[in-house]
């Protein structure tokens, strides 16, 4: 224009009047077009119903979103254009006879009403993501303007045949990834001039494709069967598709119409069933594709694209349009991972505190919501997510150890956090340590009187005691007092004992005390029992009362020198008293038989005082129970054939005074 | 530039008369001339249907190029995701100075002449001025035939706006039908061709 020799000025309006008649004559409005056809659809916005398929057209109402419509025809109106979603334009619209089930005879007093086609899905369709396919058809593109209005991905042709290279590729898949949309490529296959050479197609393909992460899986384009038969194009499909995934590591898709597929690929199932599961179908002017190959081997279809003529901003003309499955590209993007790791990586906190890890999920072009979990925990701790499914690169694990209920113990545990998403499963180990601060808990000593023994000066008795704590316990110790004397620490058969036997001298007084430390050191305070001591009290005891014959008899190694003895059955001794344990000394012999032995009114055991030989003194029975308290020990001859004798030579009773 | 995928009714040759003649007054009141010896094609104006400049430029008019003097081939096609893309070459065979339209009706033609899917009608569009010898190239694309198999060869053709005639190019070879877009929308539905403007 600069070359321009001289200009004048017209009015204003003389130029815009002559363009706009211009326009006018240039655009004649066409006549509709129909198809017999029927499809339910859903609004993917408030839709306008007009009386005819012009937006300049009475409008009949507005239906709301979701509604559902049925159409019977497709006609070619005046060009629409609408945010709907997305942004979407075109000129084709639908004949609708229902709405949501009604006849629109009935709702609008008309047989049909129009509406723009890009406003609707399938019924019960899931979301999608928006995206187009070009070339070089399409010139320069304004990738930012085409994001803008709603589209997320461009599929590119970057070859055809074996040495055509679309000159738009490069700049089309800079210009696309610069604005942020998800791009890969197809290969235009060229059966028709390779017949016997689609690795050569295969390896140009790769050779100018420029697969870096982030790409979608690429694409083969099949719509020129050339010469080849059934079985030669799917083998040369097979080749081609294989040579790229041994090229790339991607299974990359096919670009297929059903009716190409049916017609020359005999509608296989073979690629489906051996890896190659995106579909990208062309299907234009339906309301849903129809997928070969047993809807993709039930896989469904992965791309759609349904319009050879769309309309959007930032391209001039048409342009296909086309639909991902899904609401989430990661499944279908080349070098789609992440990565999870903790922060801090150890960490120390006592039990009964609580830690708090900082997750960070690095994803390299994965955007799937990922499940976190995490294992190892200790006894009593629990786990707290910020967030999971995370669909961000950062979460926080909040691990709450426990005093109370079933506390957690103190220790070192190894945590595995665990990431899983889109298939892949990634962990990330940090270590916690639980500190213990508390001491064991630590049972007062309970005194035993033990049996079998034998009387003497003294006799054996078995302090007993009990320690807990989380952490474990790693040692015991006990002190043992006698007469209110000093408290002298005694030595424990090992780290793990909880009782000691002692002999007990009657006429003393005993205490015990014991303690524990835990597997953190944490010793527990002295925890004394009460004092104790035996008490003897000879078979002539007033306590004693017998029943039935009973005789006494001297005896130099009896206790005392003397004892009572019974050879009828039934007769019977009872010692009352009062005491935590009680214990009967007899003598055992040849000539000994068998008692019943009840404890406060309860038979407890049936004993035997036979034995080859005689031993005096013996502690043949003995009860406990731990705290002291008024209680009756009661022997019965059983008259045993031949040796029914039985001995009261002594009660003992263990006191706590 | 929209261009419906649809067959539509023309206007009548009465309006279209109307807007060649203004397309004329366009190139002649609105238009510019190319100085001798430059560009064998120039544009003259833009009188696009959305566009109101307030100053136009002034050329001498030129007759519109007849369809005599136009020599128009397919040079390739190549294949895009369910279509085909045609270079196409228009030469200007005749002895002096033309102009065309720099958007025409494209067609998709078999080789028994008949039309196998007619683009739009195109809007008024810029006047380019082609000199003798002076050569312009498209991009046509057509996609979605469903109709009957054609007689070969498959080329394009373009009707000039103003009804100034049709000129049918050559195709690459006597038998080719790579030209030939699939059928994706089924029986009944319709085809699209469209093109881009002639750029020298």
């Amino acid at each position: 224009m600069s070359a321009i020799p001289w200009r004048i000025s017209l009015r204003p309006g003389l130029c815009g009047a002559l363009a706009l008649l211009l326009a006018v004559a240039g655009t004649p409005l066409g006549a509709p077009v129909t198809r017999a056809a029927s499809q339910d659809l859903a609004a993917n916005c408030g839709v306008t119903l007009r009386m005819l398929p012009s937006t300049s057209s009475t409008a009949v109402t507005i239906v709301p979103v979701g509604s559902v419509i049925t159409w019977t025809s497709i006609a070619s109106g005046a060009p629409w254009s609408a945010t709907c979603g997305s942004l979407v334009a075109g000129s084709t619209w639908y004949g609708i006879s229902a709405v949501n089930g009604q006849d629109v005879a009935s709702l609008y007093g008309v047989p049909l009403v129009y509406a723009a086609s890009g406003l609707f899905r399938p019924v019960d369709a899931p979301a999608f993501i928006e995206g187009v396919d070009v070339s070089r058809w399409q010139g320069a593109i304004d990738f930012f303007s085409l994001q803008s209005a709603g589209k997320r991905f461009v599929i590119a042709k970057a070859t055809e045949g074996i040495g055509f290279l679309d000159p738009m590729y490069l700049s089309n898949r800079v210009g696309a990834s610069g604005a942020g949309m998800a791009i890969t490529a197809y290969h235009f296959a060229r059966p028709d001039l390779n017949p016997t050479n689609p690795q050569g197609e295969a390896d140009w393909f790769v050779d100018n494709l420029g697969l870096v992460p982030g790409m979608l899986a690429p694409a083969l384009d099949l719509e020129v069967p050339g010469s080849l038969d059934t079985a030669g194009l799917q083998a040369w499909v097979k080749v081609w598709l294989d040579r790229v995934y041994e090229r790339t590591g991607i299974r990359p898709m096919i670009y297929v119409s059903p009716s190409f597929w049916k017609k020359y690929l005999a509608d296989t199932t073979m690629f489906a069933d051996q890896g190659y599961a995106i579909l990208w179908v062309a299907h234009w002017f339906v309301a849903g594709p129809t997928v070969p190959a047993n809807n993709w081997s039930n896989r469904g279809w992965t791309f759609w694209q349904y319009s050879n003529c769309g309309s959007v901003p930032g391209i001039i003309g048409c342009v296909d349009l086309d639909r991902y499955n899904g609401t989430d590209l990661t499944p279908v993007t080349y070098g789609a991972d992440f990565a999870v790791s903790a922060s801090p990586l150890t960490a120390t906190v006592p039990s009964g505190s609580s830690i708090t890890y900082d997750l960070s999920l690095v994803r390299t072009f994965f955007t799937t919501p990922i499940d976190l979990g995490v294992t190892g925990l200790p006894a009593g701790a629990t786990a707290t997510w910020s967030v999971s499914p995370a669909t961000d690169s950062s979460a926080t694990l909040t691990v709450s150890t426990s005093l109370t209920g079933a506390p957690t113990p103190g220790g070192t545990y190894p945590l595995t956090i665990t990431a899983i998403g889109g298939g892949l499963t990634r962990t990330a180990t940090t270590t916690l340590t639980v500190t213990d601060d508390l001491p064991p808990v630590v049972t007062a000593p309970v005194y035993r009187l033990v049996h079998p023994s034998k009387l003497t000066a003294s006799i054996p008795v078995q302090a007993v005691w009990s320690a807990a704590d989380t952490s474990g316990i790693s040692g015991h110790g006990v002190q043992r007092q006698v007469g209110g004397g000093p408290w002298e620490e005694l030595t424990l058969p090992s780290a793990s004992s909880t009782s000691v036997i002692e002999s007990f001298s009657f006429g003393s007084v005993y205490s015990y005390a014991a303690r524990a430390t835990d597997g953190f050191g944490n010793a527990s305070d002295w925890v004394p029992g009460t004092s104790a001591a035996v008490v003897l009290a000879e078979q002539t005891s007033s306590s004693i009362a017998y029943s039935g014959a009973w005789k006494s008899g001297a005896n130099v190694y009896a206790s005392g020198s003397s004892l009572k003895y019974a050879t009828r059955s039934n007769a019977s001794a009872t010692y009352s008293f009062t005491g935590a344990g009680v214990a009967w000394v007899a003598y055992r012999g040849p000539n000994r038989g068998s008692a019943r032995v009840y404890v406060d009114g309860v038979y407890k055991k049936t004993v035997s005082l036979y034995a080859s030989t005689y031993a005096a003194k013996q502690i043949v029975f003995a009860f406990n129970w731990g705290s002291s308290g008024a209680h009756k020990i009661k022997v019965v001859a059983v008259g045993t054939r031949g040796h029914p004798r039985i001995d009261v030579d002594a009660f003992i009773r263990l006191s706590l005074p | 530039m929209k261009t419906p995928a649809v067959h539509r009714s023309p206007p009548s040759r009465r309006v279209w008369l109307v807007a060649v003649v203004l397309a004329g007054l366009a190139a002649g009141a609105c238009g510019t001339q190319g100085a001798p010896g430059t560009s064998p094609v120039t544009p003259v104006a833009t009188a696009g249907s959305n566009s109101e400049p307030s100053e136009v430029l002034i050329a001498s008019p030129l007759a519109a190029c007849h369809t005599a003097d136009l020599a128009v081939r397919v040079v390739s096609w190549e294949g895009a995701a369910g279509s085909r893309i045609g270079s196409v070459e228009l030469v200007n065979s005749g002895a002096g100075r033309c102009t065309v339209f720099a958007l025409a009706q494209p067609q998709l033609l078999d080789g028994a002449g008949s039309t196998l899917i007619e683009g739009a009608h195109p809007p008024l569009s810029e006047v380019l001025v082609i000199a003798p010898g002076g050569t312009l190239s498209t991009l046509v694309q057509a996609s979605n035939y469903c109709g009957p198999e054609p007689v070969p060869p498959v080329t394009v053709a373009f009707v000039l706006p103003g009804g100034l005639g049709r000129v049918v190019a050559t195709p690459p070879s006597s038998a080719d039908t790579y030209g030939l877009p699939p059928c994706i929308g089924g029986a009944g539905t319709p085809g699209n061709i469209e093109m881009q403007p002639w750029a020298p």
